[in-house]
């Protein structure tokens, strides 16, 4: 090495540090304010009452504590005005800032001491959409109460009240730099880019960087920059000075929902199982839903990090996500560097912690993709093992736990683990027993837990029937269906005489959404097509990209990086170049994907570990030199797949759009009459 | 061969240093303009220079009319073509702030502060009605600055009032 590389080398490592350090840093700053939301206020009891908009109706209020010192407050029914009491005069004298955000524009008016009634301070006009509004208090004379009264009658909401003693904290975060940036801007588009660019840099400069040092410390700082980047997408979307923070998202959204919903169904297990209540969502009512996993996790949320109220579980609950996010990322990166380069690694990785995320939200899609990380670094060991014919049965015991603990969040790993089991095992087939014990353990432990409330032996969920008759009318047709609980909630009832949410009603359903398959054989082709055309377009990384990814997408497409990766894939399967590895590391592409492509896919929130598993199968390739020489070597089957893949990328989409308009081919009824079937109406 | 390698190196590491300091100087900027637009929005009554103070040469428009510290302007036909600028000593300043107040009445207009021929602050309106604003700019190492006025409209002709005019220099 020449002393120009030398000082060149030494140069990037010391920036690589400079570019991760600044990384960690941006998103550890948002800690606090995705968490906590606010810095803490006064401890002013808050009391409330309210008139109802209809003299003969009740009208009550409801206190709810978002953070120290911060509450929302809202009535139950239509009212005229909510007036909001502060109980404690020694700490009102300590308050100088009111603060407060509401949904809609409101007036607010003071109460004081010297006059008991409205009051003689001017109201204020708020302007609703959630904003922010820190208020100075009258100096002259003390608080007593706030009223809040809408343009017209409505339930009335305080999305956040609090007081306190100054307005640092509130309207925008602290800084020691960029401190004039106003937040919105700050937190939304620059930081994000910002940081995106920095990331693009390292994966330069880790080329750069000591081997040693990065194979040592990757595992490490990929988990903290992973935590960062989970932060800074936090940041923008629960940011509380810009729109509302994860608290106040969740005090005012799911926690209004029905018990048992996406968002809440696994806090109410949570909250009912800590309270000796069983894992159940309500009195007498267990999921139908969801498997066991995920009302655990929020369980061991609240164990791990408190959960005084269910605002607190809500935020432990995403927290834990983003730990054991940053957790598998770590343990993946260490495990991946048993088969590849530090650099490469490094790269690998940071697109995985790069990548959108639904950590936000507190239901069960939100781990599966950390879970498949496990799974892929369990995979990475085991192939490291077998290269160097060391053996692998404790790594098949801890492949197989982790296979489980992803059954038991949710069924659909069934086929895959299945399939991956049997390809595993095909030389020792007595190991077999492992994956087979586990499911078994699992689904009949689960099933004889639900017995109890339900009168029926389900080893997993009872929403096959729900799921697959959803997944009929994701796609643009001109059947008048929709998919939703209630539309089939509805046939059941007026079908079947068996109970909504019963595994009976389900199988009915499944049958007969089976009649329909072979009565419209073109829909359910339009159905895959147009379903595994959105996950390859760009829906298997779910999740709600921030600037952070968009800065991205918005130069390449994520369509177009996916088909990158895939072709990558195509390649090394056709040309032979580390095939098993390849594809053993892409089995949720071929072997979890495509159940949604029949099934309910929801926008693509299922596809968590396809969106890594990608990654993963296909980024290493691109930075193996000997991939390309494979390539070279190989050339037919390299230009076999790149004329493939050039055919798909120009005709597929052209292909999708002629099949949807082809009404002939789409409503085609060649096998089964039309009229038999029970959603057999074409508009 | 070695020695190429250690060039891209260092070519590397340039790069590396410039989007390390570039990334921390754009935001240092952007902090440092909000902080200045917020200090000139409550700025003191009395400017350094107004519209009436500013030394004002036109270029070619149709009407150029300060009359009871308002000025009337009527654009020539050249879509984007400067109309009026005032060319004014820095004195030492290291920032220049612009406030105004106008009502486009037709097209758009075009008001900020060049240095060197190039534009450090620029407002623009593309559409008739009222149209107020205020920007900042660091100045650079020339002794000079200009105020300028542009037409902003393709279709031809525009028509503005401008109410009110301020620039501060700070030192």
């Amino acid at each position: 090495m020449t002393s120009l590389s030398r000082i060149g080398r030494t140069a990037i490592a010391g920036e690589f540090v400079l570019a991760v350090a600044v990384i960690i840093y941006a998103g550890m700053h948002d800690v606090k304010g995705v968490f906590v939301g606010a810095p803490p206020g006064l401890a002013a009891h808050v009391a409330g009452t309210c008139e109802a908009a209809e003299s003969e109706s009740t009208c009550h209020v409801t206190v709810t504590e978002l953070s120290q010192g911060r509450y929302r407050v809202a009535t139950d029914a239509p009212a005229t005005l909510l007036t909001v009491a502060f109980e404690a005069p020694a700490v009102m004298t300590k308050a100088h800032h009111l603060l407060v955000s509401v949904p809609s524009p409101t007036t607010l008016q003071w109460h004081h001491a010297s006059h008991g009634n409205a009051a003689a301070i001017e109201p204020i006009k708020l302007p609703g959409s959630f904003a922010r509004t820190a208020i100075p208090l009258p100096a002259h004379d003390a608080i007593t109460a706030i009223s809040f009264a809408p343009a017209m009658p409505a339930p009335i909401v305080v999305a956040e009240l609090g007081l306190f003693e100054d307005t640092r904290g509130l309207l925008s975060d602290e800084r020691p730099l960029f401190q004039f940036i106003p937040p919105q801007r700050y937190h939304g588009t620059l930081v994000p880019r910002a940081v995106m660019r920095l990331c693009f840099f390292t994966i330069i400069a880790a080329f750069f960087v000591p081997a040693s040092l990065l194979r040592r410390f990757n595992p490490f700082i990929l988990a903290v920059v992973c935590f960062s980047l989970c932060l800074l997408d936090l940041a923008v979307l629960y940011s509380p000075y810009t729109a509302r923070d994860l608290r106040a998202s969740y005090a005012s959204g799911p926690m209004q929902e029905i018990a048992g919903s996406n968002l809440n169904g696994a806090l109410w297990e949570a909250t009912r199982l800590l309270h000796g209540q069983g894992l159940t969502v309500a009195d007498g009512l267990v999921s139908w839903a969801k498997m066991p996993g995920y009302g655990l996790f929020a369980s061991a949320a609240a164990l791990l990090f408190g959960a005084r109220t269910f605002v607190d579980l809500a935020t432990a609950t995403v927290l834990l996500q983003v730990l054991f996010y940053s957790g598998a990322l770590g343990f993946f990166t260490w495990a991946a560097g048993r088969l590849w380069r530090p650099p490469v690694v490094w790269t690998l990785g940071l697109l995985l912690a790069m990548l959108p995320k639904q950590l936000g939200y507190t239901q069960v899609d939100s781990i599966i993709a950390p879970i498949a990380l496990l799974i892929l670094a369990t995979l990475c060991l085991r192939l490291a093992a077998r290269e160097e014919d060391r053996p692998v049965a404790r790594i098949d015991l801890v492949l197989h736990l982790l296979f489980a603990v992803w059954f038991l969040m949710r069924p659909d790993v069934l086929p895959g683990w299945a399939i991956v089991s049997l390809i595993l095992h095909a030389r020792d087939p007595r190991r077999l027993l492992i994956p087979i014990a586990l499911a078994a353990a699992i689904g009949i432990g689960w099933a004889g837990y639900k017995m109890r409330y339900t009168g029926e032996f389900v080893p997993t969920t009872s929403t096959t029937g729900a799921s697959l008759l959803c997944g009929l009318w994701e796609v643009p047709s001109r059947f008048p269906w929709v998919c939703s609980d209630e539309s089939y909630f509805a046939w059941v009832s007026a079908h079947t005489p068996f109970e909504q949410k019963s595994q009976a009603a389900s199988n009915i359903v499944v049958r007969e959404v089976f009649k329909f398959w072979l009565t419209y054989p073109g829909h359910v082709i339009v159905m895959v097509y147009n379903k595994m055309m959105r996950c390859v377009g760009g829906d298997l990384w779910p999740g709600i990209p921030t600037d952070l990814q968009q800065s991205v997408f918005q130069i390449v497409g994520r369509g177009s990086l996916i088909l990158l990766f895939l072709t990558t894939i195509a390649l090394a399967a056709a040309t032979g170049y580390q095939r098993a590895r390849t594809l053993l590391l892409a089995w949720p592409l071929f072997l979890n994907a495509p159940l949604f492509w029949i099934m309910q896919t929801s926008e693509g929130r299922y596809y968590g570990a396809v969106g890594v598993a990608i990654l993963v199968a296909a980024v290493p390739l691109l930075f193996d030199p000997d991939f390309y020489r494979a390539l070279l070597e190989r050339h037919r089957a390299t230009a076999a797949v790149l004329v493939g893949v050039s055919v798909l990328a120009i005709g597929a989409w052209p292909l999708h759009d002629w099949l949807l308009r082809n009404d002939a081919f789409h409503y085609w009824t060649p096998f089964l009459d039309a009229s038999r079937s029970s959603w057999g109406v074409v508009r | 061969m070695s020695r190429l390698r250690g060039f891209a190196t260092l070519a590397i590491a340039a790069a590396g240093l410039w989007l390390l300091w570039s990334q921390y100087l754009d935001l240092a900027r952007l902090s440092w303009w909000y902080n200045s637009t917020n200090v000139l929005q409550a700025a003191p009554v009395n400017p350094d220079y107004d519209l009436t103070t500013l030394p004002w040469q036109t270029v070619h428009p149709r009407i150029f009319e300060l009359r009871e510290g308002a000025l009337t302007l009527t654009t020539s036909d050249e879509p984007y073509g400067y109309q009026a600028f005032a060319t004014i000593r820095a004195n030492g300043a290291h920032t220049a702030g612009i406030k105004f107040d106008a009502d486009v009445e037709r097209g758009g207009v075009t008001i900020g502060i060049q240095q060197g021929g190039e534009w450090i602050a620029i407002n623009s309106s593309q559409s008739t009605g009222p149209f107020s604003g205020l920007n900042s700019a660091l100045l650079g190492f020339r002794r000079s600055l200009m105020v300028t006025i542009a037409n902003r409209n393709a279709a031809g002709e525009s028509r503005v009032t401008i109410k009110s005019l301020r620039l501060y220099l700070r030192r």
